[in-house]
């Protein structure tokens, strides 16, 4: 409970009243509210960390695959503190420099009791993300998408 | 890249699973397939990344049509594609949601992303889709080594005949490199 709090006054502060992590609908919409935002705290928040660390990963491979030097520290990452906020930057930096993607027609189909799959339309093509209930809060997590329960 | 994080926490969860039998098996979620369901989790995420190399290689195959290793490797990335889902049927992870069908397009955002970076990246000259090329296959063979680690002996097969087709596309996407500087 006082994780949604926290969400709630940090997204207050973000200007965001109506999003929080109480459905995954709501988790779905946080996750691309943060993405639009270059807002990689909230995705952290919003995401298991193994999902986030992974989609970190991805998003700066486009920058280590151009610069040799960085490519080394995202090796490293998760090694060293220093590390994490330097691979992050970049990964911020890439964000904000993203068109922003609109998300519709989101669908929610059950998985189990723990569990639910969001279909929807982003940007007009279709996606679907996976969500895992943690406490009170849903999270993305990318390694829910098969039926339990 | 995203394979090593998912194989890896595969392997952690195999481990664990070795742990809980020497425990006698309490409360450790094994399921009556023998494996957890973190591990049927991770099965089924790699299911839908091994379409990415699968898919990249035909995107960047087509792009350079006289570079014959992207053809000539996609369809050993398709029979990767078909020994993950092998494992999935054998332990019972439902793949019913994932629609391999088409050509780099992934339901899942963060896939979509991985496969239009690799692509992005390739698209810049014949010789940087040479060089992704030889990124995916480090990649793969670091993840398979990994991953087997702690695997049952079924699995450990798999992951040994796909390590050894993933050195082999190494080889060749090395010769091509070689051959494009020379």
């Amino acid at each position: 409970m006082r994780f949604i709090v926290y969400i709630g006054l940090l997204l207050t502060l973000l200007g965001a009243q109506e999003l929080s992590l109480e459905t995954p609908k709501d988790a779905v919409q946080s996750y691309y509210y943060a993405m639009n935002n270059a807002d990689i705290e909230l995705l952290e928040m919003v995401m298991v960390k193994e999902s986030f660390d992974m989609t970190i990963e991805v998003w700066a491979l486009s920058v280590a695959l151009k610069d040799k030097d960085f490519h080394k520290m995202l090796k490293e990452y998760g090694s060293s503190p220093d590390v994490d906020k330097q691979v992050r930057e970049a990964v911020r930096q890439k964000l904000q420099a993203a068109p922003p993607k609109m998300i519709s027609d989101l669908e929610e189909t059950s998985l189990g009791k723990s569990r639910c799959m969001i279909r929807y339309k982003e940007n007009g093509k279709k996606k679907q993300l996976y969500t895992s209930l943690h406490g009170v809060v849903w999270k993305i997590d990318y390694m829910a998408g098969r039926q339990v329960d | 890249m995203i394979k090593k994080i998912a194989l890896a926490s595969l392997t952690v969860a195999l481990l664990a699973t070795s742990a809980v039998a020497a425990k006698g098996n309490r409360g450790g979620g094994t399921t009556a397939t023998g494996m957890t369901q973190e591990q049927k989790d991770t099965l089924l995420f790699i299911y839908q990344e091994e379409k990415v190399a699968r898919d990249t290689y035909i995107t960047l195959g087509n792009q350079y049509p006289n570079q014959k290793v992207f053809g000539n490797i996609q369809g050993s990335e398709q029979k990767h594609m078909d020994s993950a889902q092998s494992l999935c049927e054998k332990y019972g992870v439902d793949i019913s949601n994932v629609d391999e069908t088409d050509i780099g397009v992934f339901v899942v955002p963060v896939l979509q992303e991985l496969y239009d970076t690799l692509v992005a990246q390739g698209n810049e000259s014949e010789l940087a889709a040479l060089e992704v090329g030889v990124y995916v296959e480090i990649t793969d063979i670091d993840d398979l080594e990994h991953a087997e680690i702690g695997m049952p002996t079924d699995v450990v097969n798999v992951y040994e005949n796909l390590k050894a087709g993933s050195y082999n596309h190494l080889d060749a996407f090395n010769a091509a490199v070689n051959a494009y500087n020379r």
